[in-house]
């Protein structure tokens, strides 16, 4: 049986819809291209609410996610957002998350759709070494991404939300038509945007959730913002060189392998997977993650061999038609000790050698797209 | 005629995979790939052909189209040899989608039995059920 979203009898007539993590969800509305374009241009808007989104609270709710995640929450102030991992103590990784502190003793976390049980499995045993609740929230509330560099206008004008004030990876708790609202300035496309969860709205009461969602739908239809379907979504975050839980990440892989090493804080009190962390900060990894784009034509897919001169030397985790570039764009790791210094490799595309050069994401220019272009 | 929102056109012959035939000549004909098709590969991105002059068997792979999100292989409806491919797809691999049974074709084949591989294809009203009952099946 297949579960669907609170928000999925809004769209059902217009989406072409596929089955992803358990969940019937938009794959996409006008065709993919045309909703990546139209993130990267102007702004879409995504149901997400597939996705876990938990509350921790209690006396030690910061200590407790210090212990289990790479980033310091501790140090964070409150009304951050914070991009982490949750590692196994062999430093794989669980999953990776958005931590946004309330307070000390109160966070919301959202985690990949996939992964919810097994998180929730995890942080309950952890939980209790410590004075702090967990509360599955996921199905008493919808959360919908609006990315792109329009985003505030579409918040303002279709939900009157003025979000001017909230910085890059910082939220804000409002109410919305008094439910409670938490817009979140973050993403997972490379674009500046929000992520807005409104709670209160079960299978049983969707109302407050699809109002917002025909909000945004008619905003959209006067401003060509398009709603956006899953298809859009992997080729945004793929073009900005985002990591996806189950290709790029693993239960085998640790954020250093993944090249995350930035938001990993192995100077904070000891959390689960450090030792191993700090080992392969000091002494290297034996393979990382690598961005490569095709420079001949040719769409690498996960699993493709990477070769040098004829030699195995990494894999594809994921690849796609960038549609910014119109090239071939992949996430590769690649060996470290056959392939540290070259730049030129040859993607093996089911017996079709295309060859393809390094190039740190994001793939797109940033000067031109994402959260750090110079002009919108 | 019409499947729900796809088109069927009546000339054609059509395989269980969604490729179409069309006969040009006494042994000829272009092959390419349903409306249907096209819509559920989403926005097609690249395309492979096969080699003009190459020997292709019903039913074996003969070109790959590209979505966004998928490989997928073509079947060639007949047996033969290939005498002209459509260059513009290179360039221009929407075409598939916009106009599958016009400009979106893939090869045309110079075929062994023409006739016979014909008679093993389906007619247009048993493809557009074909298509009615994966449209339902999806609702």
């Amino acid at each position: 049986m297949v579960a669907v979203t609170q928000l999925y009898d809004e769209y059902r007539s217009y989406a072409s819809l596929t089955d992803f993590a358990g969940y019937r969800m938009p794959l996409s509305f006008k065709g993919i291209i045309k909703e990546h374009l139209a993130v990267r241009e102007n702004a879409g808007f995504f149901d997400v609410s597939h996705m876990g989104r938990f509350v921790v609270e209690g006396r030690q709710a910061d200590a407790f996610l210090n212990r289990l995640l790479t980033a310091d929450v501790v140090k964070a102030e409150p009304g951050r957002a914070n991009y982490a991992l949750m590692c196994y103590e062999n430093g794989g990784v669980i999953d990776d998350l958005i931590t946004y502190k309330v307070d000390s003793d109160k966070f919301f976390v959202v985690v990949n759709a996939g992964n919810r049980q097994k998180d929730f499995e995890w942080m309950t045993t952890w939980a209790r070494d410590y004075d702090v609740s967990l509360r599955d929230v996921t199905l008493e509330s919808v959360l919908i991404a609006v990315q792109g560099p329009k985003s505030a206008d579409l918040l303002r004008f279709a939900l009157g939300l003025d979000v001017s004030g909230i910085k890059r990876f910082h939220f804000a708790l409002t109410t919305y038509e008094g439910r409670e609202l938490l817009v979140g300035r973050t993403g997972y496309t490379g674009e500046d945007g929000y992520e807005i969860m409104l709670s209160g709205v079960t299978a049983e009461r969707p109302e407050g959730g699809r109002g917002v969602w025909s909000r945004l739908m008619e905003e959209g239809r006067r401003t060509g913002v398009e709603p956006c379907g899953l298809g859009a979504r992997d080729t945004l975050r793929l073009e900005a060189g985002l990591p996806l839980y189950g290709n790029e990440l693993t239960a085998e892989t640790t954020p250093i392998e993944a090249s995350l090493a930035r938001f990993v804080d192995v100077n904070k009190d000891d959390y689960l997977g450090k030792t191993i962390h700090t080992r392969q900060l000091n002494a290297g990894t034996t393979k990382s993650l690598q961005g490569l784009v095709c420079v001949e034509r040719g769409i690498p897919r996960s699993h493709n061999t990477v070769l040098l001169d004829g030699v195995d030397v990494g894999f594809v985790t994921s690849g796609t038609f960038s549609p910014l570039l119109r090239q071939g764009i992949a996430l590769a790791y690649i060996r470290s000790k056959l392939g540290r210094d070259a730049r030129e490799f040859t993607i093996d595309i089911r017996g079709t050698k295309c060859k393809a050069e390094i190039h740190p994401p994001p793939f797109y220019d940033p000067e031109r797209y994402g959260w750090r272009r110079k002009t919108v | 005629m019409k499947a729900g929102k796809y088109e069927v056109p009546e000339d054609l012959r059509y395989t269980k995979d969604h490729e179409w035939l069309k006969v040009t000549g006494v042994d000829e004909a272009l092959v390419g790939i349903t409306h249907y098709a096209a819509d559920m590969l989403h926005d097609i991105v690249f395309v492979t052909l096969p080699a003009v002059g190459a020997r292709l068997e019903m039913g074996k792979a003969a070109a790959t189209v590209e979505s966004v999100k998928s490989v997928s292989d073509v079947f060639s409806p007949a047996s033969g040899e290939v005498v002209a491919v459509n260059g513009e797809l290179a360039q221009h691999p929407e075409l598939i989608n916009q106009d599958p049974y016009g400009k979106g074709w893939f090869f045309k084949i110079k075929a062994s039995s023409l006739a016979s591989d014909r008679a093993t294809m389906m007619d247009p009203a048993s493809y557009a059920a074909l298509v009615e009952r994966l449209s339902a099946s999806e609702g």
